[in-house]
């Protein structure tokens, strides 16, 4: 294609063609599709300029535990997208919630919808996000979040919830009290029920779960929900306890902490459509390519994308999250066929996470 | 972002020598004001208000929250006022204008620290707990006047407004929803309203009420005088422009008592028709277990 | 107050901007205001296209993260129907202003909240879609979203067109779909927990809504009555509306 001879061309040849880079700079769209594109006597397959097929992946890498502070921590890689996830627990003792409640018994069936809702009426996930500055070009110091990262909290709150993959349960700090003993003596002469004190919600864990980008290189979402999720997996919370005396919330060191407990393997998929022309809003469609996991210069390049957020854990795959914009090339059928895609993708997935 | 135009010469010209002539162009009497509407939605705490072309809507909101440490037992009241490029396309998203600014201040002095809204009865556990009202004024059409529309709406939301009931049982604090316990009104002293004069001619001679916004582009300065029914003034700003004479100013307030009568008596007979309106349907009507035959 | 059940739009209720709307729907009341083509600022500025900018303004409190990110799904789409190239260097302004949300009476709300509220989407959308109509701006297409929830019900799963957020809150998951006037898919949001089955289900029952086939108005009227489950029929009710607006426009005529 856009090679330059240095043998053997005359003088003023060099000037008319570019190397890779320049033409790609110059004009990315056309670079792009030449290199999607292939002249049909060439051998050469339809590749990326990133050298990958359209379907093709970046492999992903996942390394667990590398924050020491933290209570939980994951360092995710896709090619040049880097994200380490941080997840801290900090107490907060139901005084502190202007809105709390008491939820009457806890052993009720419902017991477990309840946790959900707390999880949300309590703001007990904060979910944040971060484009470090110089990640990449496009991100500068001293501004406030881009609408991307805006974008991307809200995501990965949203799906933190409706997923439910954090159990609310875990997060709560009980307490049984201890009844005084003229107390006792009075209610032996009423019933039986003399030791069963209710137990009490006395704080929650709630759990700051920060996402820093190292480096961008496309496909945000993937990369932040890998991290979220393995570094859940990886949290393990101190052992704590409502002192009476004190009134406060003591963390020991003595017990073990608990490990929290995470329901399924929700994992995202995210593609990219490339038109074959940049203007095509008319009815006669060109081509089309979908790219699987886009880097930063083919998310410039295309306007519809999608994710789909599958977990094939049980014997039928469950999605969890389908999210479609920007374009009218997706009909049914091609993202029922992308959902297959994104089964792949988890297996891939959910081995590197180990 | 682009500019708002404003009024060509002949334009100013032509307004001015109407007013001269004791002609709007509209048509209305120096004192009178354009038709005022107002509608309440669905939920309680939100007011549509219609003057003209002008319209606002309002919507109050309460939430239990921690009070201020250096206010322990008063509860947090506030009024927020943004301009979003629904009313023009001159304002920006959070930068806010002059206008914006003097709007939020005039409705803070109103209603605010007149002392409309009782913030002690807001406080549900001392240096705790309180209750944090907000009222949201929305500018959907700005065609002059919006400090009078604006604090009419604000006045109408809060009268409106209820806000969930509570109890507090052994130190426990518990905030019921609607569907366990019939929401209650605010604590609510007296309603403010905002009165703005305009003032045209040489020396501000000409003064008239409700300014379209044309006028206002043309006019010398203005008055707001905020009070309520029983003529109690609560603030009065004349924010610079033209000197205007004292005597003059006189006869203005007292025309504005007359509006504030108005606007109070439109106020209550509003809120009485919805209340009604209300009435009908409701959890009364639900919990009724009496067939229809 | 029982939320209305037949869709309710308004035209050009803002007298100072070139084209505005104001819908209601489902106990959902927005109003959307639409200026353009304007100056566009310098960093917005495209070479060869429009920018649309789009603004969501909620109720009460200040927008936040869900804001923005409804803001970001509605500009995506938007800039998919409207002819952006006509207008290079230019801005598109829509500004939307959400006036009445459909309460949940078993729950306090929270002023700040951020995870996506989808129920809320097809009312955005339909808004801007009949201000950008009302501003006589060229667009490709029109479009038409609806909100679907499937809901467990004795056992069973229910497909719920247009959920009360009562319902949003037990179903099992929750769609959002929109179609252009031209049958294609322009938006898919779905979230909770649900099989591809179940997604074809959801996908007939919102493509029913947004792209009923145009028939003669008598037998429109039959088919809204016979389906009245099936919930609205969006396309015809973009077109009325639109020619109720036209008509009394054109009265002097």
């Amino acid at each position: 294609m856009a090679t330059t001879s240095s043998t053997g061309a005359p003088a003023a040849a060099p000037s008319l063609t570019f190397t890779r880079p320049v033409f790609a700079k110059l004009s990315p769209h056309p670079y792009l599709l030449l290199s999607l594109s292939p002249d049909e006597s060439s051998s050469t397959r339809s590749r990326r300029t990133n050298g990958r097929a359209p379907h093709e992946a970046r492999p992903i890498q996942i390394n667990t535990g590398s924050l020491s502070q933290a209570h939980g921590s994951a360092l995710v890689r896709t090619g040049d997208t880097t994200v380490i996830c941080g997840v801290r627990g900090e107490l907060l003792p139901v005084t502190s919630i202007p809105q709390f409640r008491p939820t009457p018994s806890y052993e009720n069936a419902d017991d477990e919808e309840k946790a959900r809702k707390e999880l949300k009426e309590y703001d007990l996930l904060v979910p944040n996000i971060e484009l470090a500055t110089g990640c990449a070009p496009q991100f500068l110091p001293g501004v406030p979040p881009t609408t991307l990262a805006q974008t991307l909290s809200t995501r990965v709150y949203s799906l933190l919830h409706s997923s439910g993959l954090v159990d609310g349960r875990d997060l709560r700090v009980k307490y049984r009290p201890v009844r005084p003993p003229q107390d006792t003596e009075a209610m032996e002469e009423d019933g039986q029920e003399e030791e069963e004190e209710e137990e009490e919600v006395k704080a929650f864990w709630v759990l700051y779960i920060d996402l820093l980008f190292v480096s961008f290189d496309g496909n945000p979402f993937d990369a932040a929900w890998a991290a979220v999720l393995a570094a859940l997996r990886d949290t393990v919370l101190p052992a704590a306890k409502w002192d009476a005396d004190r009134e406060m919330v003591i963390c020991t060191t003595k017990e073990k902490g608990k490990k929290l407990n995470i329901r399924g393997h929700p994992v995202p998929c995210s593609a990219a459509v490339f038109l074959e022309k940049a203007d095509q809003q008319h009815q006669d469609k060109g081509r089309h390519w979908i790219l699987l996991d886009p880097d930063r210069l083919e998310e410039t390049l295309c306007g519809e994308v999608i994710t789909v957020v599958v977990d094939c854990e049980g014997n039928e795959t469950r999605v969890r999250s389908l999210e479609k914009q920007g374009g009218t090339v997706l009909g049914r059928e091609l993202i029922r066929g992308f959902v297959g895609v994104a089964e792949g993708r988890w297996k891939e997935v959910v081995k590197a996470m180990g | 972002m682009p500019r708002e135009a404003e009024p060509s010469l002949n334009e100013r010209e032509f307004v001015l020598k109407a007013l001269q002539e004791n002609t709007r162009l509209d048509g209305r009497e120096l004192d009178q004001y354009r038709p005022l509407e107002l509608t309440f939605g669905d939920q309680y705490g939100v007011a549509d208000v219609t003057l003209g072309k002008t319209r606002v809507l309002a919507k109050a909101s309460a939430e239990v929250t921690v009070p201020y440490t250096d206010r322990p037992l008063d509860g947090i009241f506030n009024i927020a006022t943004e301009l979003s490029p629904m009313t023009s396309p001159a304002f920006e998203v959070n930068r806010p204008t002059e206008t914006e600014v003097l709007i939020s201040r005039l409705l803070e002095k109103t209603v605010r620290r007149s002392g409309a809204l009782d913030t002690e009865s807001l406080c549900l556990v001392a240096g705790q707990k309180c209750w944090s009202i907000r009222v949201d004024v929305h500018v959907l059409s700005h065609d002059g006047n919006l400090i009078d529309a604006a604090c009419f709406a604000v006045v109408a939301a809060l009268r409106h407004f209820r806000k969930p009931d509570t109890s507090m049982e052994g130190g426990v604090l518990t905030v019921y929803t609607p569907a366990e316990r019939e929401p209650v009104p605010l604590s609510w002293l007296h309603s403010p309203f905002c009165i703005t004069w305009s003032f045209f001619g040489e020396e501000g001679e000409i003064a008239l009420l409700d300014a379209t916004w044309l006028e206002e582009q043309v006019r010398v300065g203005s008055c707001t005088i905020s009070l309520n029914k029983h003529g109690e003034i609560c603030q009065i700003a004349k924010l610079g422009g033209t000197p205007v004479e004292a005597v003059a100013l006189l006869q203005c307030t007292n025309v504005a008592l007359s509006r504030a009568k108005d606007f109070s008596a439109f106020l209550d007979r509003k809120l009485a028709e919805d209340a009604k309106r209300r009435d009908k349907g409701g959890l009364l009507a639900e919990l009724s277990a009496e067939n229809d035959r | 107050m029982t939320a209305s059940t037949l869709p309710e739009a308004a035209l050009g209720v803002l007298p100072r901007a070139d084209g505005s709307a104001k819908y209601s729907h489902a106990g959902y009341t927005v109003t959307a205001s639409v200026n353009g083509p304007i100056e566009a600022q310098r960093r917005d500025e495209h070479p060869y296209e429009a920018h649309v900018d789009v603004i969501v303004r909620p109720a009460a409190g200040v927008g936040g993260t869900r804001e923005r990110h409804l803001e970001s799904i509605l500009q995506s789409s938007l800039t998919q129907i409207i002819l952006v190239k006509n207008f290079p260097r230019s801005l598109i302004q829509v500004v939307l202003q959400v006036e009445d949300t459909p309460e949940n009476d078993y729950v306090n709300t929270k002023l700040v909240q951020a995870s996506l509220n989808f129920a809320i989407m097809p009312a955005l959308f339909q808004t801007s879609v009949l201000a950008l109509l009302s501003a006589g701006v060229p667009m490709r297409a029109t479009a038409a979203a609806t909100a679907v929830a499937v809901v467990p019900e004795d056992g069973a799963k229910k497909i719920v067109v247009d959920p009360s957020p009562r319902q949003i809150e037990i179903a099992q998951s929750v769609h959002v779909l929109a179609f252009t006037s031209q049958e294609e898919l322009l938006l898919a949001e779905s979230e909770g927990d649900f099989t591809v089955k179940e997604w074809d289900d959801v996908y007939e029952t919102a493509q029913k809504i947004c792209c009923r086939p145009a028939s003669t108005k008598e037998g429109m009227e039959m088919v809204l009555d016979e389906e009245d489950a099936g919930g609205p029929d969006m396309r015809h009710f973009l077109r009325s509306t639109l020619e109720s607006k036209v008509t009394a426009d054109l009265h002097w005529k």
